[in-house]
């Protein structure tokens, strides 16, 4: 899962990139409104953290733009004016959630974990696919109830793969969502971080797609 | 800063009532000295003209009589008054012979025998037509005025001395009469300038009561500036209260831009310092959050203080509650997709007498515990009402709302409710969020004289019912 931090406070901005990262997410930084706006513009995104009072280009802009030009993701407001007024503003700009500054990185963690499984369709923190259980909110996944251990790539693949459950996720799409934007993207390492999984998972739920990439789904779907 | 210039407390403390006691003060004072002055006029012209009177009668007598054969006095003269012939008028005609003259002295019927006594010329001395005018007291009691002349009739240089009185009493009957009439003239003109200085005071002073009044709707935020026709002394009266309105107005403004910087730029540092002590050792760690949740709780109480000072300072607010509802249920849709919100605005136009901020800020938090702990949904009402039953004058004749916010969870008991609206409490400690809510929706709701009652609802979750400051209609168009 890939997500932009858009926050002009370095110390701040730094603190939430390390926490999300800590949690598995691949995660890019913005300092201004104008970057931020670029890079959620050209880059797929599973959520975006947002703050409204930004330099160049304020929050409220940059979401109103994305939306205008078509860009769907999730978007967590960030706001120190916590007055109803300015989150209703931001809402009518097109966020999705805000959270008042200041607050515990957790809170925004966790907010960010329900937009996303919201975006997907999911409304547990729990997602289940056959024997496999993705706790989103533990960062944990396990098979039979037995707990695996799986490197941060491997859960982040298992994570986006889940999350889209029954749809067919590209190559490509994989590697845009595990790795932020200064990697060197090669879409091999993927096929080994797969073979990777499966195995670990001991059940065959991920089916490779000839030349359009993988799908998930629980065993009684499966074709 | 300096005192109000004070009132001068002599006298009454009504304009009208000070005017008028002035008006009328001048009023009686001019008419007591107009009546003496025409009294007076009045007496002198009486007088001249009874004098005149007996001036003339006397000529009268002296040209009728004559020095007959006989030596003696002759003559019968016709004033052509009957007082003259009746008896103890005190209207007499006398003509009785001088120095070595001896005739027989004439007088009127009216005087009998009687005589009326003649001053010395030293005490009444003649005038330069040889006349001399003096009163006297007739043997009846009358008091008489005397118009005396000497006159020679002959060649031989005899004399007679002549005399006609006239009753005073009808100088004053007629100075008596006029001067009763005179004092019921005035009286009636004093009486009507009363009525029409009151009327005339009262419709001078009409525009004054109109600014008032006008200056009360402002304060009531039925308007926003004093509307009307205003006259030329008054009207600058009228643009400097617009003008320091319009200057409230910008100080809010300014105040409510100031709070949100000021929280901005103090909320991202303690938001860092508050994450930052994740990185330290358990002991450091506890006692940087600990301060930076304490310095969180400074900021928003001060933030929320000086939000309640700007609001203070607002005397005018009208909002429409329909538009700002739906905007918070529309938010509130977006952000919980998975709960209904049901709203009704009854009838259609109601209006508040607030700010639209303070709407948002107190549905806003109170649609936000709902939505955290309803099963299924949340219904919003706002209608129309008495006023609350401690309301007295102003707030019990205005108009009120009563807007509520029920849902469906499970709702307080009767102690946790008292717990909850004491400021910064959370009674459900696993659910994000400052704790501020309900503390707030209480001071803002009481900041508008409203109020607030937490209850159990009919759906078994918790209805907030809150009783807010309303426009009627018209007041709001």
């Amino acid at each position: 899962m890939r997500i932009l931090v858009v926050e002009d406070d370095i110390n701040l901005n730094r603190q939430l990139s390390d926490a999300l990262k800590e949690a598995g997410y691949v995660v890019d930084q913005a300092f201004d409104g104008e970057e931020g706006h670029y890079l959620g513009d050209t880059e797929p995104y599973d959520a975006v953290i947002l703050d409204i009072g930004l330099p160049v280009m304020d929050g409220i802009t940059v979401v109103e733009k994305w939306r205008t030009e078509g860009k769907g993701m999730p978007v967590l407001m960030l706001t120190a004016r916590d007055r109803w007024s300015d989150k209703v503003a931001g809402i009518d700009a097109g966020a999705d959630d805000y959270v008042a500054k200041p607050f515990h990185v957790e809170e925004v963690l966790a907010r960010v974990r329900a937009l996303i499984r919201r975006a997907a369709g999911h409304s547990s923190s729990e997602i289940v696919c056959g024997p496999v259980r993705l706790d989103t909110k533990a960062s944990k996944a396990s098979v039979d109830g037995v707990i695996l251990k799986l490197t941060s790539h491997e859960f982040r693949l298992l994570s986006y793969l889940m999350h889209h459950m029954g749809q067919v996720v590209s190559r490509t799409e994989l590697v845009e969502h595990m790795y932020d934007q200064d990697f060197d993207r090669d879409s091999n390492t993927i096929e080994v971080f797969v073979g990777r999984l499966r195995k670990k998972l001991g059940v065959d739920l991920i089916e490779t797609v000839r030349g359009l990439g993988y799908r998930m789904q629980a065993p009684t779907d499966a074709r | 800063m300096r005192p109000l210039p004070r009132f001068s407390t002599i006298g009454p403390r009504s304009l009208t009532a000070r005017v008028l006691l002035l008006a009328t003060a001048w009023s009686a004072l001019a008419l007591v000295v107009i009546s003496i002055v025409i009294s007076q006029l009045y007496r002198q012209s009486a007088e001249r003209a009874f004098t005149d009177l007996l001036r003339a009668q006397l000529y009268n007598v002296i040209n009728s009589i004559t020095i007959g054969d006989d030596n003696q006095l002759s003559g019968s003269p016709q004033l052509g008054d009957l007082r003259f012939s009746q008896p103890e008028t005190g209207w007499y005609w006398i003509i009785e012979p001088l120095g070595t003259f001896a005739a027989r002295p004439l007088s009127s019927s009216s005087l009998g025998t009687s005589n009326i006594s003649v001053p010395s010329i030293l005490a009444v001395p003649f005038n330069n037509r040889y006349e001399r005018f003096y009163p006297a007291t007739d043997a009846f009691g009358n008091h008489v005025l005397v118009a005396e002349t000497e006159v020679v009739l002959d060649g031989e240089g005899r004399a007679a001395r002549f005399r006609v009185s006239g009753n005073l009493a009808v100088v004053e009957d007629d100075i008596r009469a006029f001067s009763r009439n005179l004092y019921i003239a005035l009286a009636v003109f004093g009486l009507g300038s009363l009525v029409v200085n009151g009327l005339a005071i009262l419709y001078g002073l009409q525009p004054l009561d109109g600014a008032r009044r006008a200056l009360e709707r402002v304060r009531r935020g039925e308007v926003e500036r004093l509307e009307g026709e205003f006259p030329r002394e008054i009207m600058p009266l009228a643009n400097d209260i617009n003008a320091l309105i319009e200057s409230n107005r910008r100080i809010v403004e300014r105040a409510r831009m100031q709070v949100g910087n000021l929280a901005h730029s103090l909320k991202t540092p303690i938001a860092v310092l508050l994450n930052e002590s994740r990185t330290l050792d358990k002991v450091q760690s506890d006692l940087v959050r600990s301060q930076s949740e304490a310095m969180q709780a400074q900021v928003q109480s001060y933030l929320n203080r000086a939000r309640i000072a700007a609001q203070r300072e607002s005397l005018l607010a009208r909002t429409d509650v329909e538009p700002v509802l739906e905007r918070l249920v529309r938010v509130m849709r977006r952000l919980n997709p998975d709960k209904e919100f049901h709203l009704s605005v009854f009838p259609p136009g109601v209006a508040l007498a607030m700010e639209q901020q303070d709407i948002e800020e107190t549905i806003g938090n109170l649609l936000e515990n709902a939505a955290r702990f309803c099963k299924t949904g949340v219904w919003i009402t706002a209608t129309p009402t008495s006023g609350p039953q401690t309301a007295e004058g102003e707030h019990a004749r205005r108009t009120w709302v009563e807007m509520a916010v029920e849902d469906d969870g499970p709702g307080l008991e009767p102690d946790q409710i008292r717990e909850a609206m004491k400021r910064g409490t959370r009674l459900d400690e696993s659910q994000p969020g400052a704790g501020l809510g309900l503390s707030i929706v209480r001071e803002i709701t009481s900041e508008y004289q409203g109020t607030v009652e937490l209850t159990r609802g009919t759906r078994g979750g918790l209805r907030a019912q809150l009783l807010l400051p309303g426009l009627t209609k018209e007041a709001a168009a």
